[in-house]
């Protein structure tokens, strides 16, 4: 009876999930495989101030559909304000105003940017820039050399080291920006203190270098696309002016960026945000990488024909909560991880959705660091917990102990990482450290009643089960699947309730009970 | 599952852990029955109003405060047990023979300092060591003198009977002894060693220890099998009696067998293992099954034992329908 009841809620799911799947894939085109070299981005800024309850004026820079991108949809929320956008000599804005503003207010501004193929033609927009002077003709150079400023001396070697080090255009200013960069440079030190004030920033100070040097050279805040993100940083580069184009380089190195990816939306230094009436400014920048125009075009048949499908879309929702949930919707696809690795195979390991929860925090680092980092920190608090108890501390404050260390441990790695540049070592700062300190008290108990042996089993299966759940949780296909059809995750819920019923044999059970599949001596008489 | 190499475990009549969850501990033990096994406390008033012997309880230390009991019991009693009330797979379980001004004396001779003892009492007040979370009792109870017939088979612990009792009826049993390698412990999982009995007479016919089939006791070399338990007729009968008792439909009885007191029950199980088909070298479905198809179960204990005995035998179980049932 039960069983029936069981069955006829799996076919119900299996049959409705299927039933949206088709309907949205046949009749609507929802794209089944993604287009990973998409080249749309959506970004969203998010402007929370606070008013004094004058009249506020805030003016937000907008990214431009030049260059590079072209904003091919925008908008804004702002309930309460008046909104204009105005293009002046230093870029395009948006203005918000409103009479009086108290307390709290946060603005919204969300733009969608393809990326323009070079090929098609659109001609670099503007003039040819002129620069502040050029270097390189041996008038200015006398010049320099008779006004001996120490400033302009230390301008004078270190252009001439960059000139004579490099080949053409594009080496000078690679030797340039090494030089630059190079802060323990005396030269360099004595061009920070006798110049403006702004550059003693690296990127201040190339465009500054560049432009004594006659190659026009502007900077450029705007924002690197790259990954989904919630957090973008606001990130300072320099554009400089060869062969009738502006090309992006970082600051430090002059290497070229990709143009697809740098985002410019200020330039010269102009402030993102200005305005009068208010206070505790912030902003921050989502972004991400848009579905692909397949999708689009089905969300507007699905405008036409089938509202409902729009309506219950993820993709209809605020890009940082999108985000959100291509990792949440996930999540169900690691619990049928779990399920099968406990009912069917029968892994030994810690705690119940453990592995799952490793392999999200192996999605933040990767999973050879990621490896490396769990493996440590939990040999390490093992050590530690083993100390604790020799100290004889209650149950609850030896945890709290153990937690404690174990953020240390994080803040250490994260430091060291920092100032080794490794990247990974920032992120570990999402590992669940709750977990990792769980993992640490039941190893050290499984360790000391059933001995070595068991609690490595045990550790070996937890990080093993993390494996395939770390597949699952970064795999682009499956991402796209879970975000662009849900509905899908209904099967997996049926089948989960399916292996709740599962009376059959796990496979570790064959090894366990082999004595008794291989013998004939089986009694039964 | 009829495919591939589980059609041989399906043959032997092995029950899996996902099929003893749910056809046999999910449709049989009501989970409100739970707490009356897994606190012993109330497992032990159980037993007594069963009518079955149990092992006397000193003492119950139930917070912090009570650690001092210890001391007052030491006065009176110079060997005991210590155990976490509701204590799953054998942890925290201290066992002391004697009294040292400094501390307490275990089993293997090691004095225990007071401190160290007050420590482990309050990590078993904590729940460290027991099922669910949260905080927990201390039981501080007589310690069982295992039968001298044990004495070349029991390395340093008390070996014990887990008799499977499904509806009342004995279905399965094993002997376990514990070795220099468990610690004292009974466990099997711990590196103890299993052995399966013959139900009908109480003689163990194999040994297993780590799931490899041994044949004698690995820290004295003496035999494992054809070892008569003593008062084997008596524990079958205390075994379906508190079985039938408890209302549990699938448990594990624990029992000791007391040179002074005889069969005496240690705890029970609502989720008892299933390695004990390796000991038996048999599956545990093959006799479930005959037992589940009954559809009433006989009040009196002779007639659940003349079941047991049946059943083992692989006998059909149609002499003991209740009048107009059918068969």
């Amino acid at each position: 009876m039960k069983r029936t009841q069981l069955l006829i809620i799996v076919c119900v799911l299996i049959a409705s999930a299927l039933g949206v799947f088709f309907f949205k894939v046949t009749q609507l085109g929802f794209p089944v495989v993604p287009d990973l070299d998409s080249d749309t981005w959506t970004i969203e800024s998010k402007v929370s101030f606070r008013g004094r309850g004058d009249p506020v004026t805030l003016r937000l820079a907008l990214p431009e559909s030049s260059g590079q991108f072209s904003v091919v949809d925008e908008s804004f929320i702002a309930s309460g304000f008046g909104i204009e956008t105005a293009t002046d000599e230093s870029g395009r804005r948006a203005v918000f105003e409103r009479r009086a503003q108290d307390g709290n207010a946060v603005v919204f501004y969300r733009a969608k940017l393809v990326s323009i193929d070079r090929r098609m033609g659109q001609p670099n927009s503007g003039p040819e820039p002129e620069a502040v002077s050029d270097y390189r003709r041996s008038e200015r150079r006398r010049a320099i050399q008779e006004n001996a400023t120490p400033l302009l001396v230390a301008l004078d070697s270190v252009l001439t080291e960059a000139l004579e080090k490099s080949a053409g255009e594009r080496s000078f200013i690679t030797q340039l920006a090494r030089l630059s960069a190079n802060r323990s440079d005396d030269r360099i030190t004595t061009i920070i203190e006798g110049g403006p004030p702004e550059i003693s920033q690296t990127a201040h100070r190339l465009v500054f270098l560049l432009n004594a040097a006659g190659t026009p050279a502007r900077l450029v805040q705007g924002i690197i696309l790259d990954t989904d993100t919630r957090q973008a940083p606001l990130a300072s580069w320099v554009e400089y002016w060869i062969d009738d184009e502006w090309i992006s380089a970082d600051a430090q190195t002059a290497r070229q960026l990709d143009n697809a990816r740098a985002l410019p939306i200020v330039y010269d230094g102009e402030p993102i945000v200005d305005g009068d009436g208010f206070r505790r400014l912030g902003v921050s920048w989502s972004v991400a990488r848009n579905f692909e125009s397949q999708l689009l075009r089905a969300m507007e048949r699905g405008e036409e024909y089938a509202p409902w499908v729009n309506a219950t879309s993820l993709l209809s929702l605020p890009i940082d909560l999108q985000l959100v949930f291509r990792v949440l919707l996930l999540i169900p696809l690691g619990a049928l991880i779990i399920v099968v690795l406990k009912q069917v195979i029968g892994m030994p390991a810690f705690g119940t959705f453990m592995p799952i929860l490793i392999a999200l925090a192996f999605r933040e680092t990767s999973l050879l660091t990621g490896m490396v980092l769990f493996v440590g920190i939990v040999s390490v608090g093992l050590l530690l917990r083993a100390y604790f108890n020799q100290l004889q501390l209650l149950l609850v404050p030896r945890l709290a102990a153990v937690l404690i260390i174990v953020t240390f441990l994080m803040m250490f790695i994260a430091l060291v990482g920092e100032a080794s540049g490794m990247q990974t070592g920032l992120s570990i700062s999402l590992f669940p450290l709750v977990i990792i300190t769980m993992t640490i008290e039941r190893m050290s108990l499984t360790w000391e009643e059933d001995g070595p042996k068991d609690a490595l089993k045990k550790a070996a299966g937890s990080l093993a089960g993390a494996v395939p759940g770390y597949w699952v949780l970064t795999n682009e296909y499956i991402e796209h699947f879970a975000i662009v059809f849900p509905e899908l995750l209904l099967i997996v819920l049926a089948v989960v309730l399916m292996l709740g019923r599962y009376t059959g044999y796990k496979a570790t059970e064959f090894f366990r009970f082999k004595v008794l599949a291989d013998g004939d001596k089986v009694s039964g008489t | 599952m009829k495919f591939g190499p589980f059609s041989k475990l399906s043959k032997a009549g092995v029950l899996g852990m996902n099929s003893r969850n749910l056809d046999f501990i999910a449709a049989y033990n009501s989970r409100r029955l739970y707490p009356l096994v897994d606190d012993k406390i109330i497992t032990k008033e159980l037993a007594i109003e069963a009518g079955v012997t149990v092992p006397e309880l000193f003492g119950v230390i139930r917070y912090g405060g009570e650690i001092h009991l210890i001391e007052e019991i030491t006065r009176t009693h110079k060997t005991f047990v210590v155990k976490p009330s509701r204590g799953s797979g054998g942890g925290g379980i201290m066992v002391f023979n004697g009294v040292a001004k400094t501390g307490l004396r275990r089993m293997n001779g090691q004095i225990v300092p007071w401190a160290d003892i007050k420590y482990h009492l309050n990590n078993m007040l904590s729940g460290m060591f027991s099922m669910g979370d949260g905080s927990d009792r201390v039981m501080i109870e007589e310690r069982l003198v295992p039968h001298s017939a044990f004495s070349k088979l029991a390395f340093g612990g008390v070996p014990d009977v887990r008799v499977i009792v499904f509806r009342g009826v004995p279905v399965m049993a094993m002997l376990r002894l514990p070795t220099a390698e468990s610690d004292g412990k009974a466990n099997l999982h711990q590196g103890g060693v299993g052995a399966g009995i013959d139900l009908i007479t109480g003689v163990t016919t194999r040994g297993v220890q780590h799931n490899d089939a041994i044949d004698i006791h690995p820290d004295f070399e003496t035999p494992v099998r054809d070892f008569q338990v003593p008062s084997w007729p008596d524990i079958l009968e205390l075994a379906s009696r508190l079985g039938h008792h408890v209302g549990l439909g699938y448990v594990g009885v624990d029992i000791v067998v007391c040179e002074h007191k005889g069969p005496t029950m240690l705890e029970l199980n609502a989720r008892p293992g299933i390695a004990i088909q390796t000991a038996n070298l048999r599956g545990l479905r093959p006799l479930l099954e005959p037992i589940a198809a009954l559809q009433v179960v006989p009040e009196d204990v002779e007639t659940r034992i003349a079941i047991a005995k049946a059943n083992w035998k692989g006998e059909t179980l149609d002499q003991f329908l209740a009048p107009g049932q059918a068969a």
